[in-house]
């Protein structure tokens, strides 16, 4: 494969991809200016000997403080 | 090349002159007004510091393509040769990032808070990192690996990437059965010794691991090839911008963006979560109702899968690996290479993807989000997964020679 068809390749795939991240942005909600920077401020709360459920909505660890799960951490 | 082969080339580029290939002007434009106008984007359209997340992720790009920081390779020239150079410059990365996330984890500064990268100790990170590791080793990279490479214009880990996103999908929809399996919830060395007393454990053990790869390495070889960090002075603003970058500059360059990332995003690098969401998006964008998955029903994946891709973190910053890589091949000269696609390459290039998808899945995270930040952030699960991830990448070389890919033991690639 010679380097102008990978060129070719490469750029049609990131093409693609711009236009369905774009297609995405445009058909979801954007999450409201507080709620984003509030997804900023992860918390940590490491409480000595405490287990976790073994669920897969963790949030690093155990920030499900404030009610929310907000980060894609360990996910 | 590929990063497969990224400690070996380094090593070599070290010792040739610096830069000879023509910088490629027009990849760099195009490329330099996509990453502003990103940016900008971010910065209008999405609250908070996603600009920045995405400019990190610009730069861990870059640092992993310019010092050529791959962990696939790594792993297999170890297990093969012995060599051991790449993994010792992981293990200082380790070692390194340990030193700058346990105080924060440990809350030596109660004004700034971040989050660890905890998971439970069970049978699903033991089978997922083995099955990564594997996946590694078909595949040709790893999770860093296969965004740079691929931002690299590398078109088989396209191939790699795609599956990639196909298995992490497929791996959502399996993970709360895996989490039936055995398992011992998530386990805190932080919380459970306190932070410094944790970090100088942690620190003996990466000293002993380093000690022993360099004893493997002299017993094989009779000398130890060094973790490069020196160039001459007269080429340094040249290796900056073009490459070729000593290992060194690559650890302290990804350890420094990681605690960058800690402290914009609140929580560690991380890769592969997003692959997932990709694929959930793409399922539901074809008729698909990935929302029903227990995975994606409730909590962050439930919320970033009815938002904008360009909301979610990891997402942003993935996007500006394979940019900042792309940025970087573009300057070093070295983008989209020519090469021979055979159909043994195509077929490891989509077992390959799709062991790695479904592994990380599994796994809570690929070698970065779950193995170099599990172990910084004092998790558990990072330990086993570096150890099942390893022995995964033993059998993933051992294929490779059963697949006629590589050479046999003992015979030079």
């Amino acid at each position: 494969m010679k380097q102008n068809q990978t060129r070719m390749i490469v750029a049609t795939a990131i093409t693609a991809a711009a236009i369905a991240v774009a297609v995405d942005h445009t058909r979801q909600r954007l999450p409201e200016p507080e709620e984003q920077l509030a997804s900023q401020e992860a918390v940590i709360i490491i409480d000595e000997g405490e287990e976790l459920p073994v669920e897969t909505d963790m949030d690093c660890g155990k920030p499900v403080a404030r009610g929310r799960r907000d980060s894609p951490c360990s996910l | 090349m590929d990063e497969t082969s990224a400690p070996r080339v380094n090593s070599l580029q070290m010792q040739s002159a610096s830069h000879t290939h023509p910088v490629d002007q027009n990849a760099v434009l195009t490329v330099s007004l996509a990453i502003l106008g990103i940016s900008l984007l971010l910065q209008e359209s999405i609250a908070g510091m996603q600009y920045l997340t995405f400019l990190i992720g610009v730069g861990l790009g870059i640092t992993l393509l310019h010092a050529a920081f791959g962990f696939s390779g790594s792993w297999r020239l170890f297990i093969r040769e012995q060599d051991g150079t790449g993994i010792r410059a992981q293990l200082l990365l380790l070692g390194i990032t340990s030193l700058l996330f346990f105080p924060i984890l440990g809350q030596v500064f109660p004004s700034f808070q971040a989050g660890a990268a905890l998971a439970p100790v069970g049978t699903s990170v033991m089978v997922g990192a083995f099955l990564f590791g594997i996946g590694m080793q078909l595949g040709g990279g790893c999770g860093s690996g296969t965004l740079y490479t691929m931002g690299q214009g590398q078109v088989d880990m396209l191939i790699t990437l795609a599956f990639f996103i196909v298995g992490a999908t497929v791996g959502t929809a399996h993970l709360h059965w895996w989490l039936s399996l055995p398992g011992y919830g998530s386990f805190s060395v932080i919380g459970q010794f306190g932070w410094w007393q944790a970090l100088l454990v942690q620190l003996v053990i990466l000293a002993a691991l380093y000690g022993l790869v360099r004893f493997l390495e002299f017993r094989r070889h009779g000398k130890i090839n060094p973790v490069e960090w020196q160039v001459p002075r007269h080429e340094i603003a040249q290796r900056l911008t073009h490459g070729h970058w000593p290992l060194w500059w690559g650890v302290l360059g990804l350890a420094a963006l990681n605690l960058a990332t800690l402290m914009v995003t609140g929580h560690p690098w991380s890769i592969t979560y997003a692959f997932g969401l990709w694929g959930a998006k793409m399922w539901a964008a074809v008729g698909g109702d990935p929302g029903s998955w227990a995975y994606w029903s409730s909590g962050y994946p439930a919320q970033s899968l009815n938002s904008s891709t360009l909301a979610d973190t990891t997402s942003v910053m993935d996007f500006g690996i394979i940019l900042g890589a792309l940025l970087a091949a573009a300057l070093a000269g070295r983008f989209a290479p020519a090469m021979k696609l055979t159909r043994t390459r195509v077929l490891t290039a989509v077992a390959g993807g799709l062991l790695l998808g479904y592994g990380a899945r599994l796994g809570f995270g690929c070698n970065i989000g779950a193995l170099v930040g599990g172990i910084t952030s004092g998790s558990l699960h990072g330990w086993l997964w570096m150890v099942a991830g390893f022995c995964g990448g033993i059998a993933g070389v051992h294929l490779r020679i059963w697949l006629k890919v590589d050479k046999p033991m003992g015979m030079q690639q």
